[in-house]
């Protein structure tokens, strides 16, 4: 029963994921013309990093669009890209890169590759507790200072995160490239570099769980401030549970669920919500446990 | 054990609220302001860094 839950969940989560990653995606001449969509729609930002040079992207990131911002003359800040990025992160908070992130699930993709049974599936790294406040100083300073103060004659700057890490806009790159070969003629040790990174992160993906969210990615950073604000929340019954740590087990962020439930780290896959024997966990806008606690405030008896 | 239950079922929704209203209002400002076009502008042309381009 509990396997069946957790298959259904899983394929649940990954028709999603799916759906979220082509709506996103949807312009399918860039992939046969080798070139990206330049319609209104590039206005808007999507919730997921989905870098604008996907051949595909009908929408534009938020991280790029940021940094675009940033960049530009006379632009301190972004209340635009800032504006939208704390609206999803109060509404919905990290759930955003467990649901609907194109990235994170080409990540979860990756991780379900088999690997030799000799070989073993990391938990964590080494020194976890530095790398996860990673995310924090690409935020800070890639995405935020060097392009605000970095600047070229004219005062623009440049997306130095998009620049010399992010590796979602290498694979929109490769896609580009291969129906392009005018640009397949200017690659030269930038895109060697950041086809570098992109390997590390693939290869890493595989024995890691989503490596790149956590100890990378600024966009989950920023949503990860208000994973223990937002509407959409994970609660504990302190009733029901009974501190088994099943939750954490299963998690595979290994975050200790029961103790923090609304940790920055969680990317509200949901798995332990699956996983706990005792129904403990509660997602959702208004959980029941909400439900329950306001009904016995509202009718003291 | 019911307050504390309690406790940890009293969400944080107002302040989520307004949190909401404060990112509404920027991005209202943030569309007066041009940025909007700003976004449009850079995703519409191939974003050659993005891609290790340039």
């Amino acid at each position: 029963m509990a396997k069946k839950l957790r298959v259904a969940h899983d394929r649940r989560r990954n028709i999603i994921q799916f759906l979220t990653a082509v709506l996103s995606n949807a312009y399918i001449v860039g992939f046969l013309e080798g070139k990206i969509y330049q319609g209104d729609a590039k206005a808007f930002c999507v919730p997921g990093l989905n870098c604008y040079a996907c051949p595909g992207a009908l929408g534009s990131c938020p991280i790029g669009s940021l940094q675009a911002v940033l960049g530009s003359r006379d632009k301190t800040f972004s209340f635009y890209v800032g504006g939208f990025l704390i609206a999803i992160g109060a509404t919905l908070g990290r759930f955003a890169c467990g649901w609907l992130c194109p990235f994170g699930w080409f990540q979860d993709l990756l991780h379900r590759i088999p690997i030799p049974k000799t070989w073993k599936r990391l938990r964590r790294l080494p020194g976890e507790k530095f790398l996860a406040k990673l995310p924090y100083v690409f935020l800070i300073i890639l995405v935020i200072l060097l392009p605000m103060y970095v600047v070229d004659l004219i005062g623009q700057g440049s997306p130095w995160f998009c620049k010399w890490v992010c590796p979602s806009g290498t694979l929109s790159g490769l896609l580009l490239l291969a129906g392009n070969s005018g640009l397949r003629s200017v690659a030269g040790w930038l895109f060697a570099w950041k086809n570098l990174i992109l390997l590390v992160t693939i290869l890493t993906s595989i024995i890691l769980y989503r490596p790149f969210c956590r100890y990378v990615c600024p966009l989950g950073a920023i949503y990860g401030l208000f994973n223990p604000v937002s509407l959409y929340r994970l609660e504990i019954d302190e009733k029901a549970c009974t501190k088994c740590g099943i939750c954490q087990r299963v998690c595979k962020l290994d975050i200790p669920v029961y103790i923090t439930p609304n940790s920055t780290a969680c990317i509200r896959c949901g798995d332990c919500i699956v996983a706990c024997p005792h129904s403990a966990i509660k997602s959702g806008f208004k959980t029941k446990i909400q439900a329950a606690s306001q009904t016995a405030s509202d009718y003291p008896s | 054990m019911e307050k504390n239950n309690r406790v940890h079922a009293k969400p944080s929704r107002i302040i989520a609220i307004a949190i909401l209203v404060v990112a509404s209002i920027a991005i209202v400002i943030g569309v007066v302001q041009g940025e909007a076009l700003i976004v449009l502008k850079k995703a519409t042309t191939i974003c050659l860094e993005c891609i290790g381009l340039g």
